[in-house]
């Protein structure tokens, strides 16, 4: 005997919503300072850029890497 | 005398025993037998076609969730079922040769069908098989973290965490910079099934703190001035049995989730709060 539920489920992948994008791949990437063009090295505060000054954020409070590993 | 008082019930019960009546309970009991066994087989159903649904969607986990409350409203209609059937065809036709509370065991059949054994297995499937599709889905996604990333300003290897399933920062260990790892959908949705997980895993636990409750339900609450020793021992058996689950549900936790290592104490405090509230109702301390 064939599953009742096989219906449901056929529906329910037929209906399914899609909101914007889907992202299927992960991806890395490094903000560089637009004004120097200096990395964020760790350990500095995230939201200025520590050689030049510039502001990432424009937030009062310091962002800092937690420990990763 | 001439029959003109003879009295109605005592006609009911002089039939009591009819075979007709006989053969309603008999059918009544065939009916109940039978949507059992059709509930029992629709869980069977319900979780091969979930899991088989799983695999064809390459792990698309809203279709399956979604599908399973479908299947979850089905099954509870089965149940509503039974209710219907009595009240419309099952009673009608017993009142023909009993009183209405001559009949409060027939409908205590159906009841007990409906509440005590499907509403009751359907809290535990659900359980079940959230988990199931959870952890299925859990081992396809976390195969994605374990995929090489590397650091986009000097292209060296860099290691994700497997414990954060959403976007966060990683340094590298050669040139120090501060990398952005956006995970995809998969990795973030890892968050959204881990207390399905843990509850899953915690099984064993919830059966023994369902058990402590219907101990307790079958327990007559005692009047003032009774003596409530009884009742009291019964409501720290369940006290006991619902702290070992959210224990329990809270260690499953952490283990995916270390962030919560530290709350899990406080957690369970939480979750105990509505149960001394129940208990200073009921027992007064």
């Amino acid at each position: 005997m064939a599953n009742p539920f096989k219906k449901t489920t056929n529906n329910a992948n037929i209906s399914k919503n899609i909101y914007g994008t889907e992202r299927e791949t992960s991806e890395t990437k490094t903000r560089k300072c637009p004004n120097c063009g200096a990395a964020r090295p760790a350990d500095t505060n995230l939201t200025t850029c520590d050689y030049c000054g510039f502001q990432f954020m424009d937030i009062k409070d310091e962002i800092r890497i937690d420990d990763q590993k | 005398m001439f029959g003109f008082f003879g009295n109605k019930k005592e006609k009911k019960q002089e039939t009591a025993e009819h075979p007709e009546f006989i053969k309603l309970v008999e059918r009544w009991d065939t009916f109940l037998s039978k949507m059992e066994t059709r509930f029992n087989e629709s869980l069977i159903q319900a979780k091969e076609a979930l899991l088989d649904n799983l695999e064809e969607s390459n792990y698309d986990i809203h279709p399956t969730l979604t599908a399973w409350h479908g299947i979850k409203a089905q099954l509870m209609a089965m149940g509503n079922k039974i209710n219907t059937t009595y009240d419309e065809k099952v009673l009608p036709q017993m009142l023909n040769h009993k009183e209405h509370y001559q009949l409060l065991d027939q409908a205590a059949k159906g009841t007990y069908l409906r509440e005590q054994v499907i509403h009751t297995k359907i809290e535990r499937f659900e359980i079940e098989i959230e988990g199931e599709i959870s952890i299925r889905f859990y081992n396809h996604a976390v195969h994605f973290l374990n995929k090489s990333f590397k650091c986009t300003q000097c292209g060296a290897k860099i290691e994700v965490r497997k414990d954060i399933f959403h976007a966060h920062y990683v340094t590298c260990d050669y040139c120090n910079t501060v990398n952005t790892f956006t995970p995809n959908d998969k990795i973030t949705q890892i968050r959204w099934i881990v207390d399905n997980i843990a509850k899953y895993k915690a099984l064993n636990e919830w059966d023994a703190m369902q058990k402590t409750e219907n101990e307790l339900m079958n327990m007559c609450p005692p009047h003032k001035g009774q003596d409530n020793t009884a009742y009291k021992n019964a409501f720290e058996k369940r006290e006991k049995a619902t702290r070992t689950f959210w224990t329990k549900y809270f260690t499953e936790r952490a283990e995916y989730l270390p962030e919560y290592a530290d709350t899990i104490e406080h957690d369970v405090e939480v979750k105990m709060k509505w149960f001394y509230e129940e208990r200073k109702r009921e027992l007064g301390y």
